[in-house]
Parts: structure tokens; C-alpha cells; sequence
């Protein structure tokens, strides 16, 4: 039964939950058998909390069979990033610096789910610190050769590999969408502000978000949905068809740089939309060049004000490639992140009429597709050689700029590694998820 | 899914003087930044702070 209960995605158990042919009991001992069997080698979870999902599952089986079901997510084992608080659990950050640390209360996030009577099993593997974007030490369970993306690595690697049903990342410049693109799952992020950080360690304030993954739209739909409402215009099922939307898609001078595998999945994602009877058009955005220099005088700047301010006493623990980030955030001008953040705002401006012109914008999650495990460097489209982590960012961290919400989905079973990222207008979260919804039905 | 994309398997036409990454300094890239500044250019406006913005936590955890 266990393994048959694993296959079902996030809103199937919750179904078959709500009609009592499947307890929070049995889904939570499905789900840490699945831990126990997979994680040695896949390297998901930094702490697996097994005596208190267990509680909270019999917790939850007892308040739905009392009538008090409290919503699609109640009774459902879920994951969160090893950067948020869980009371009583170690918040280890994915930093050697921070082993040891006890959480002393739950982050606002984790306050939400359990409110929602969701049963967290335990925290997820991260990049150290959140500050990179391929996943090190995680196995990418779609091709172990294959970077598993991150900073949230652990959470789509969790959610992929079917050991639990949803899982929280942060998304800085693309920690949520990246991982999932690699791991050929969804990965969602809410508009900027939506959602409460408090008990989350920062790596850059004024970007920092929250996202969730699941295995489809409406998974991560569903866990969203208990952090930000999302008016969906029909509920979890989402639209029936595509036909009338308007999808603006980047001209060749902002897709030159993605490489030509890449681009022709996404012009077979395109393809689709238009054939569902969208209208697709092409749209002007800033070359990725520039959110790309945004988002190293934004987030390290920012970094390097909190860890060497918040945290002087540990900086020399943290790993080579986190201080060595800091050290060049330190170095960062004050003229420099001032004009930063007002070329930030023409960024924001021009994603803003974009989107008053269609109703949202379609491009690739990543211009390569998920480098080989420790690769350093890939190569663009354009043939210019770029390190890894560089590359990934180019096409999501706009959007931690703007903030507006984005959500990458699989193009298709047969282009793994290759995310379609679709970008809503602020606060337009509920539409935009119908949108995807509506493409992951066309290519499932 | 074939390794196809490693630097090593596509053509020997890259241009191996570009630098990556941290290698390009803070000063280069205000530079590059301040070349889309224009007259026009709006004033520095950070999106809302809201409920959305992380604090640093009393503790002595990160």
C-alpha cells in the first residue's frame, strides 16, 4: 500500500484523505519508509523528524475523524528548507558554522502549515548559507550526473523522489525555480512581500522570497495556498484551456544566450501554448546581462551587511566560496548599489508594461540546461564561457528584482532538465498558476 | 539525457577571455549597471517593506 500511496500526487492523498480511504498516519509512515530507503544516497534532508510527524499525524487523523478537517493540506507530509525555523529542530543553514543550533520557535511559514494541519517530516539540504545555485552534495534523483540546482535543492530533490508531498525553498535569484527546473518539478514563487519571512535567515532582503514545490501545478498550488491567498479562478483544477491568453515571449536578443537545446524545448513549450489558442507575442525585457549585475551588487552587498555585521564571530567558519562572496560583497560601493537599485526600477517598470500588454510572460527557467555534477563552467548559446552558477541565475533573478510572482514548470517529459517559467503581474499569483496548470495538462 | 553542454563538447571557437563570476569586481559591475542609467533614470525606490521582509533573529543561530 505504501508504495501506492507514494505515487499519488499532493491534491490525490488529500482527496482520498477526505474520503477516509487514506489516513495522516499511514501517509506519514509512507512517507518516512521512503526517507529511510532513499536519502542515504540522494542527500535531501539535513534532519528527518520522525516522532513528531508521527505526532502530528496522529494529531491530524484524530481532528479529521472529529470533523475538524482544516483544508487540502491537513494530514499531509510536507518539507521545509533547512533555513527556516522549526521549533525544536537544528537550523543548520546547510553551514558547518551553524551545526548545533536549536530553533527556539517556528518560523511564521511553519506557524501557517501547521495551522493548516500539515505534518512536517523534516528539513531539507541546501547550498551553504543559500548563497549558490547548484545543489552540492545533493543527488539529483532525474539524473544523478546532473546538478540537482539550488540553493533549495533539497526540497525539489525531497519532492521529486516522492518523500513527501510538498516542500518549502526561499528563492533569492532563483533557489525555488532553478531546482526545480533540474529536478523536473514545479517550483513556485509568490510576489515579493507576500509572504512572511520572519524565522527564515536572510541572504539578501530586499530579494528574498519563499516558494513551495510539488510534483504538478496544483501541488504547489496547493502549499502555496496556506502562505498567500491565490484567487484561482477555478479553485485547484485551474483553467480548461489556454485559447485568448496572451503570452508575451523574449525576442532573440534576450534568448541568444540560452543554448540551443534549451531553446528549442522552449520553442516546443511555445508551440503548445500557441496551439491551446494562445496568443503569443513578443515582448522587449533587459538583456539578462543586467539583472545578472543587479544580482551580485544586491544580494552580496546585502549579505555581506548581515553575516559580517549579524554574525562576526562565525564568518571564519563559513566555507571558502561564502566568504569569499562576502568578501567581494563588502567591497560593493555605496553609488554602486544606489544606482543598482535605481536601474532596478527601470527593470521593475519595464516588466510592469510588459505585462500590461499580455497576461503573463513565458521564458526558459535556465539558458543551459542543469550542469554536470561539479562543473564549474558551462557554455552559453552565444559560445561565451560562464561560470555555473552565473549561468543558471541569468533568467529567473530578474524577477527577485521586480518581484513578481513566477513559477517553472517541466516543458515536458521529453526535455528533463528544462524548465518553462511563466511571470505574472504582482499579486496575480491565482491566475498565473491557472496558466501553468493549464500548460502541464497540454504536455501531460 | 546526453552531457552534451560541458564546455569540453561544444565548439573551440569560446571566447576563454571572458571572466565569471566574483572575478569581475564590484566596480566593474556598477559600471556595467550604470551604463542603463539615463537622465530619465527614476530615483531610488526599493519595493515595499512588508510582512515578506526577513529580519535578523536576537539568537545566536544564523
Amino acid at each position: 500500500m505504501s508504495s501506492g500511496i507514494l505515487e499519488l500526487d499532493l491534491v490525490e492523498a488529500a482527496r482520498l484523505l477526505g474520503a477516509g480511504e487514506v489516513s495522516p498516519v499511514e501517509l506519514t509512515e509512507a512517507a518516512l519508509d521512503r526517507i529511510e530507503e532513499v536519502d542515504d544516497t540522494l542527500g535531501a534532508f539535513v534532519t528527518v523528524a520522525p516522532e513528531r510527524a508521527r505526532a502530528a499525524a496522529r494529531k491530524a487523523q484524530r481532528e479529521i475523524a472529529a470533523g475538524d478537517r482544516r483544508g487540502v493540506l491537513h494530514g499531509i507530509p510536507v518539507a521545509v528548507k533547512d533555513l527556516i525555523a522549526v521549533e525544536g529542530l537544528p537550523r543548520t543553514a546547510g553551514s558547518a558554522a551553524f551545526e548545533g543550533f536549536v530553533s527556539e520557535s517556528d518560523a511564521a511559514v511553519v506557524e501557517r502549515l501547521e495551522r493548516v494541519g500539515a505534518v512536517l517530516v523534516g528539513t531539507t539540504s541546501l547550498d551553504e548559507l543559500a548563497f549558490a545555485t547548484t545543489g552540492a552534495g545533493i543527488v539529483n534523483p532525474v539524473d544523478p550526473r546532473r546538478s540537482a540546482g539550488g540553493s533549495s535543492g533539497g526540497s525539489a530533490v525531497a519532492v521529486a523522489a516522492a518523500t513527501c508531498w510538498g516542500a518549502l525553498g526561499t528563492d533569492t535569484g532563483g533557489s525555488v525555480r532553478i531546482p526545480a527546473a533540474c529536478c523536473d518539478v514545479v517550483g513556485f514563487k509568490p510576489s515579493y512581500g507576500s509572504v512572511d519571512l520572519s524565522g527564515v535567515v536572510p541572504l539578501a532582503w530586499s530579494i528574498d522570497h519563499i516558494g513551495a514545490f510539488g510534483r504538478s501545478v496544483d501541488d504547489a498550488a496547493a502549499l502555496s495556498e496556506a502562505l498567500v491567498p491565490l484567487s484561482r479562478r477555478q479553485g485547484l483544477d485551474g483553467l480548461d484551456g489556454l485559447e485568448g491568453l496572451r503570452i508575451g515571449v523574449p525576442g532573440e536578443r534576450f534568448l541568444a544566450v540560452a543554448r540551443e537545446e534549451v531553446r528549442s524545448a522552449f520553442e516546443r513549450a511555445v508551440g503548445v501554448l500557441s496551439r491551446r489558442g494562445a496568443i503569443v507575442s513578443e515582448v522587449e525585457l533587459h538583456d539578462s546581462d543586467v539583472p545578472l549585475n543587479l544580482q551580485y551588487l544586491t544580494a552580496l552587498a546585502e549579505a555581506a551587511a548581515y553575516h559580517l555585521s549579524g554574525h562576526p564571530d562565525r564568518v571564519a567558519d563559513y566555507g571558502e566560496g561564502v566568504r569569499a562572496a562576502l568578501e567581494w560583497g563588502a567591497e560593493v560601493g555605496a553609488r554602486d548599489y544606489i544606482d543598482a537599485q535605481r536601474v532596478r526600477t527601470s527593470v521593475r517598470r519595464r516588466v510592469d508594461d510588459v505585462l500590461a500588454g499580455v497576461d503573463c510572460v513565458a521564458l526558459p527557467t535556465m539558458p543551459v540546461l542543469p550542469p554536470a555534477v561539479e562543473q564549474e563552467e558551462v557554455v552559453l548559446g552565444t559560445g561565451r564561457r560562464e561560470d555555473a552558477v552565473s549561468a543558471m541565475l541569468r533568467y529567473t533573478c530578474m524577477f527577485n528584482h521586480t518581484g513578481h510572482p513566477a513559477v517553472s514548470v517541466p516543458v515536458s517529459a521529453e526535455d528533463p532538465g528544462v524548465g518553462l517559467q511563466l511571470v505574472g503581474e504582482h499579486g496575480g499569483e491565482g491566475p498565473l498558476l491557472d496558466v501553468a496548470a493549464a500548460y502541464e495538462r497540454a504536455v501531460r | 539525457m546526453p552531457l552534451d553542454d560541458t564546455p569540453e563538447a561544444t565548439d573551440p571557437t569560446v571566447d576563454s577571455s571572458e571572466t565569471f563570476g566574483l572575478q569581475v569586481s564590484p566596480a566593474e559591475r556598477g559600471e556595467a549597471v550604470r551604463r542603463h542609467l539615463d537622465p530619465e533614470s527614476p530615483p531610488i525606490q526599493l519595493l515595499p517593506a512588508g510582512p515578506g521582509s526577513s529580519e535578523p533573529e536576537p539568537s545566536a543561530g544564523p
